[in-house]
């Protein structure tokens, strides 16, 4: 790689690192799992530097990640050994209080399952479009819009007697 | 709605998120090492010196291949013409229980359970239980060996496309993972994955070199260099050519640098080709300190046994 791409690559990661990695841990919920597979994401994008900047860095590596999170088929030895997937601690917190209104809302997308878990995410804590998200997650538009769809009535069915969000102006 | 979900989620994760580990300079230091890496093995004809040490042996089972009967007929699934300008990549589909999938399931577990020293566990991803098995009767906790459709994508500008070429695969995949463990040795996790004639290849296709990202399907070199893309460091020695027709068994053990910003991962496996072109791989890999060596669970040799007690059932 020349010195000029390694530049671009390193400005990259620095920049998106993080988003990828909240983004990795939505979709599994274990902080050293998500880091692993960004990990490997980045440093596979590195070896395809070239190729991902043809078309769209953050769709390829977010399919990189997609992929060994949410298709258990691929590469599954790589992976760090874990007994169980727990869902993340939370502490205790008032009903009423705003920290526990977020607690509460993350938990909840924690439970969806994982397609669903990984459209709401690339949907709306991403804020993708449709299209792209299809991309990622290697389906259609029609079923990008089934799971969103889905799982916004799977968050609200298990939100409803906890947070009073506003749901209005949703778009699938 | 978008805007008080994503903010929300953000809030919570501001709150909850610890320190990253992962940094610009140090990736691209990762990824720098990772392409050395293979090119390194390319030029030196591969014999490479910069993983920890690994050895490939081919063993020629010798005698006559036991005949098949005539319903193990094995169909073959060659690749299309592939373009080597452009990249390739599996999509999995389908799971499903068949009865060559059952044999090679039960006698996997038959002889898994006779392992001497060797605890073999099932840890079952949804409910974290863990299960060791005392009898074969004890088969239904462990995941199965089940038949996959493998549907080759073509990578392009719009996403994937299908190439229309798909292959069966055998493989234990599934909602557990086996982990073997014995004292004194790196717990290691099982792979079991049986290719049928054309899927795993014991030569490099003509015209294809060993860094070419646009082969989709695992292969050896002559010299017997490679693994796809998910092995980056192999010191091997080949002495032996593969025969033709004959069942031949390669063994390799790797190790993976900096497979984790701590760890290596240390891989043993095992490739079986039988007479009519099917290729059994098991695959033993776990996560190593780096720097650090480790003992298998399982010697080479005791792999290859395993492989040599499966039964060659056709892939359809």
């Amino acid at each position: 790689m020349k010195p000029e791409q390694d530049a671009e690559y390193r400005e990259y990661v620095t920049a998106r690192a993080e988003r990828l990695r909240r983004y990795a841990y939505v979709c599994c919920g274990d902080w050293h799992l998500a880091e692993d597979v960004v990990q490997n994401a980045l440093v596979r994008l590195y070896g395809a530097w070239g190729r991902a900047k043809r078309h769209n860095v953050d769709a390829y590596t977010r399919r990189i990640i997609t992929n060994s999170l949410i298709d258990e088929r691929r590469r599954a030895w790589f992976r760090r050994e874990r007994v169980s997937e727990r869902l993340p601690e939370r502490s205790a917190g008032d009903p009423g209080d705003a920290v526990s209104a977020k607690l509460t809302l993350l938990d909840a997308v924690f439970r969806l399952p994982k397609r669903q878990r990984a459209a709401v995410a690339l949907r709306y804590l991403e804020d993708l479009p449709v299209e792209q998200t299809a991309h990622i997650l290697n389906c259609s538009t029609g079923a990008v819009k089934s799971l969103t769809s889905r799982g916004l009535d799977t968050l609200r069915g298990m939100l409803v007697d906890e947070v009073p969000l506003n749901y209005q102006g949703v778009s699938s | 709605m978008t805007r008080d979900i994503s903010s929300i989620v953000d809030g919570e994760l501001d709150a909850i998120a610890p320190p990253s580990p992962l940094s610009g300079p140090a990736l691209a230091a990762t990824g720098r090492r990772g392409l050395r890496r293979r090119r390194f093995a390319g030029l030196l004809g591969g014999v490479a010196v910069i993983a920890a040490a690994s050895v490939l042996a081919v063993t020629a089972l010798g005698g006559t291949p036991p005949e098949s009967p005539a319903s193990d007929v094995q169909p073959s699934f060659p690749l299309p013409e592939l373009d080597p300008s452009k990249t390739y990549d599996w999509e999995y589909a389908s799971d499903e229980a068949t009865p060559e999938t059952e044999r090679l399931t039960a006698a996997l577990w038959e002889r898994l359970s006779a392992l001497d020293g060797v605890e073999v566990l099932a840890l079952d991803r949804g409910t974290g239980h863990v299960a060791a098995p005392e009898t074969v009767e004890d088969l239904a906790d462990f995941p199965p060996i089940t038949r996959a459709d493998n549907k080759l994508l073509e990578d392009g500008p719009e996403g994937r496309i299908e190439t229309g070429h798909v292959q069966p695969l055998y493989e234990m995949y599934g909602v557990g993972r086996v982990v073997l463990s014995r004292p004194g040795a790196a717990k290691m996790q099982l792979l079991v994955e049986m290719y049928p004639k054309g899927g795993y290849l014991a030569e490099a296709p003509d015209g294809v070199g060993a860094d070419q990202e646009s082969m989709p399907v695992p292969y050896l070199q002559p010299d017997c260099e490679g693994l796809g893309g998910e092995v980056y460091a192999i010191a091997h020695d080949c002495s032996e050519p593969r025969t033709e027709g004959r069942d031949s068994i390669f063994e390799l053990q790797y190790v993976v640098g900096d497979a984790t910003p701590t760890a290596d991962m240390h891989g043993l496996r095992v490739v079986r080709y039988f007479a009519n072109g099917n290729a059994l791989v098991i695959t033993l890999a776990g996560l190593v300190p780096s720097g650090e060596q480790a003992e298998p669970v399982l010697t080479g040799e005791a792999l290859a046994e395993l492989a040599r007690s499966l039964p060659a059932v056709p892939v359809i």
